[in-house]
Parts: C-alpha cells; sequence; structure tokens
C-alpha cells in the first residue's frame, strides 16, 4: 500500500515537472520570436543534415542539379544560425513559394519576400511577397549582395546574403 | 586563332605581396566558364590578403584588381562589333562575367558593355520575359549613375515594373564627394554634392538593413553624450549598389531623424575610404582622416568609437 502512494506520488510530482517545463518551452518560444522558432524547427541547422536532405526527395529539387549543388555548398551554418548563402540560383529559376520551402529547410523562409526577381504565379507566391505575416521581414537584418567576412561587418559579394547570425 | 596571353599581377603591401598568376583566356565557351572561376579566385585572394593587414593599413580595393584583370583580359573581346559575332551562348557567359566585374567595379564602361550585350540579345529576342535580367540591368544603370539609358531601358519594356526610382539633379557640383539625398522621404532622390564641415567629423559608412550598423546605431542612441555629438557631427553613408531598399532607408531615415542616411553617388568620390563594409567608421579632423575601424560586434566596440571622437576633439 505504502510503496503504490509512492510511486503515485512521483508519477503526479514528474507529470506536474514535464508540464512546466513544457510551459517554459512554449513562453520562450513566444518570447524568441517566429525567425527564432523557425530555427528551431528548421530540419538542417548543420551542413550535413542539409546535404543528407539533398540527397533524397526534398523541395530542394525544385533546382536544376547545379543550381542545387551551389546552393547546399553555399550555405554557411554558424552557431548562431544561418550567416549567409548564395541566392541567386533561387531568384533565377523557382518561384516565391518554392524558394520558401527551400529557406524553410535552414529556418531562413523570412527571407523569401526579399528575393524580389523570385516568380510569382500562383496566389501562395503572392501571399509570401507581398502579404503580411510572421515570416515577412520586418527587422531589416537581412542584407543581399552582402557576406560576412568579419565579426561584425557585411562586405559587398556579390549574390550573398549577411544575415544578423554572424 | 586562340591566343592565350599570361600576366602576372602583383600589388606590394607594406611588409608582403599578394601575387597570382592568371590566364588571359581565349574566347572559347570552356574559357569562359573558368573567367568566372579566375574573377572568384581574384575577390577571394584580395580579401584574404585584406583580412591579415593590420587596421591601420589602407586595404587593397578588389575593384581596383578586378578592373585591371578587365582591362588586360576582357575589354578587346567586347566591342559593339566583336558582340555582333558571339553565339547567344557566348553572348550569355560575357554577360554573366562583366556583371560580376560589374558589380564591384560599378564603372560606366562596363555598364555599356553589359546594355549594349542585352540590347543585342533583345536584337535576336532572346530576353525579352527574362523579368530579373532586366531588373538587375536597370540597377547596374542605376549603380553606374546612367539614369538616361536606364529611362530607355524601361520605355523598351512598359510591360515590366521597374522601381520608379526618380533621380534630380541639384546642379551642385562645387564639391567632390556626392550623395543622393531623399527628397519628400519618397522615390525622388536629389544628386547634390558636400564638403566635410571643418572640426571634427565622422563618416560611418553603413546600410539600415545591415543587423551591425543597426546596433552601432542602438548603442549611439543610448548613449547621451554620443548621440549629441553624432547627431550632428555625422554622415551615415551608404555604398553605392545596384540594390537600393529606398524604402527601408525612408522607413529607418523616419525612425531616427538626428542620423539620416545619405547614399553616396560614388565610392571613388571617397578616395580616403578603403572599405565599404558596413558599419566602418571613418573620423575626420579639419577634413584630414585621422582615424578609422570597421565592424560593430556583437559586443560593441564602444573603445574605438570613443578613441576616434576623442582624436577628432568631439569628446
Amino acid at each position: 500500500m505504502k510503496k503504490v502512494v509512492i510511486s503515485s506520488l512521483i508519477s503526479v510530482i514528474l507529470g506536474l515537472l514535464v508540464n512546466v517545463s513544457l510551459a517554459a518551452d512554449k513562453d520562450n518560444l513566444n518570447k524568441s520570436g517566429s525567425k527564432e522558432l523557425a530555427w528551431e524547427l528548421a530540419p538542417a541547422k548543420t551542413f550535413e543534415a542539409l546535404e543528407t536532405i539533398a540527397q533524397r526527395r526534398s523541395p530542394l529539387d525544385a533546382l536544376s542539379l547545379d543550381a542545387k549543388k551551389r546552393f547546399v555548398e553555399s550555405v554557411v551554418f554558424t552557431e548562431n544560425g544561418v550567416g549567409g548563402f548564395d541566392y541567386r540560383d533561387l531568384e533565377l529559376e523557382l518561384t516565391a513559394t518554392e524558394i520558401y520551402k527551400i529557406l524553410s529547410l535552414i529556418g531562413q523562409q523570412h527571407v523569401t519576400p526579399s528575393l524580389k526577381k523570385a516568380r510569382v504565379k500562383s496566389e501562395s507566391d503572392e501571399i509570401i511577397m507581398f502579404g503580411k505575416g510572421p515570416n515577412t521581414p520586418g527587422g531589416g537584418d537581412f542584407l543581399l549582395d552582402y557576406y560576412c567576412y568579419q565579426r561584425g561587418s557585411c562586405e559587398s559579394s556579390k549574390n550573398k546574403a549577411c544575415t544578423s547570425n554572424c | 586563332m586562340k591566343l592565350i596571353i599570361t600576366f602576372f599581377f602583383s600589388l606590394s603591401f607594406s611588409n608582403a605581396v599578394l601575387a597570382y598568376e592568371l590566364d588571359c583566356r581565349d574566347s572559347s565557351l570552356s574559357s569562359l566558364d573558368k573567367v568566372e572561376r579566375d574573377i572568384g579566385d581574384i575577390i577571394e585572394s584580395v580579401r584574404k590578403k585584406n583580412a591579415l593587414l593590420p587596421q591601420k593599413e589602407k586595404k587593397v580595393r578588389v575593384s581596383e584588381v578586378l578592373e585591371d584583370y578587365f582591362n588586360k583580359c576582357l575589354r578587346d573581346s567586347l566591342s559593339n562589333e566583336e558582340l555582333l559575332k558571339y553565339s547567344n551562348i557566348e553572348l550569355s557567359k560575357y554577360y554573366l562575367n562583366v556583371d560580376t566585374i560589374h558589380f564591384y567595379v560599378g564603372s560606366k564602361e562596363l555598364a555599356i558593355v553589359l546594355n549594349n550585350i542585352v540590347l543585342e540579345q533583345v536584337r535576336r529576342k532572346g530576353v525579352e520575359t527574362n523579368r530579373a535580367k532586366l531588373l538587375t540591368l536597370e540597377g547596374i544603370l542605376i549603380q553606374s549613375r546612367m539614369f538616361k539609358d536606364r529611362d530607355e531601358l524601361v520605355q523598351i519594356f512598359p510591360q515590366i515594373k521597374f522601381s520608379e526610382l526618380e533621380f534630380i539633379d541639384s546642379g551642385n557640383k562645387l564639391n567632390k564627394k556626392r550623395t543622393l539625398n531623399f527628397v519628400d522621404d519618397s522615390n525622388r532622390l536629389m544628386i547634390d554634392s558636400m564638403t566635410l564641415p571643418k572640426g571634427g567629423y565622422v563618416v560611418v559608412v553603413s546600410h539600415p538593413l545591415c543587423h551591425f550598423s543597426q546596433n552601432a546605431r542602438g548603442f549611439i542612441r543610448e548613449n547621451k553624450n554620443i548621440y549629441g555629438v553624432m547627431g550632428d557631427k555625422s554622415l551615415w553613408l551608404i555604398p553605392n549598389s545596384r540594390r537600393m531598399y529606398v524604402d527601408k532607408v525612408v522607413e529607418a531615415n523616419l525612425n531616427e531623424e538626428k542620423l539620416p542616411y545619405v547614399y553616396a553617388y560614388s565610392n571613388d568620390d571617397w578616395s580616403e575610404i578603403d572599405y565599404w563594409g558596413t558599419p566602418a567608421f571613418y573620423f575626420y579632423l579639419n577634413r584630414e582622416l585621422m582615424f578609422r575601424f570597421s565592424g560593430w560586434p556583437e559586443e560593441g566596440n564602444k573603445d574605438r568609437l570613443v578613441e576616434g571622437l576623442k582624436k577628432v576633439g568631439l569628446l
């Protein structure tokens, strides 16, 4: 009888701890904002992970073979997130929705509306490019044709992007 | 007959030499592919060299090195007469290569070549529907300040929604340092010129979409002494580039009236500025450059900012 009571008590305490922890996580996510959430949920947080994704069926297949290789090799992962990537082929070959899907892999989908030359064909393209939402670029911390070669500085660089994660 | 010329390129530094050997390729397709790689190698070499230079040393400009490469290896192949001889693929490849060089150099000569290539492609009915390329060309013509050619481009392609920017010449050509200033926070930009004032002054090469520039401005705003000084004695200069982000710049200026951004009309007007990464701080005393530093990492760069302000008597 005593054992049953103790084990019930332990279960209750464990349950409470899990709930508290989940609530704290939720709170953190709310506080950290949609860009951080996008990074948290990104399937690829390392070059190796992105390369693995590229080897199976994925949104990256919307790119031509050469462009896919170029894009994957261009993504710079830092401990804070993606530090930069080459956007040229995305703009040249894809619709806004296709770009959004690819950038979602690396938690950078909020950047899509900045790629002004993306093709706009469908309703979802319109929403992504011209709509207002949590993933439209509002923070203004994404600079095209610049790259983070040294800490704390964005340097002019064709087809690259300088993000705040440098 | 295909002619391959090799030239040896070297740049002298105070204590080292950057040197590499380049082939001036012939005009075969495989050679044109390699030109793109050559250009990438040049940029990388200069960057690596610059990264090793002490902060006080003047940096090598990528633009100067690439311009030299263009003059020695590509210029002769790109006259109007020569363009007519190339196949569609060759034209596209030449465009890509010159486009990359122009990105860093920004010269009119290169913009004219790019404009001519596109006009030739249009004549062959090649690029009518390539919206992305035409928008880029508009940016190229604006970057090279070829406003008349840009207007002609807009007229040739009425179906394309171009930038709608309007450039007005103030007629003030008294000073060498030209700027593009906003007129009424709109799409209208005034070409003006300025002279640095006497006494202490700070030019901050910066960009409203650069996170590090934003952080530097945030720090300055929070420090009353520094804000008070820089509000009157600083110029926030956006490097000349193809993408102008006019709406973002207007928004930033509305949010911070004491530190307004202006565009550099030509980076060459600011010969003493050797690094156009953002942010980069240049401190002048009686129009003479006294001190400079670049970058605003996470922990800031307060000591250097204060040092610079003190050196030019602003603190």
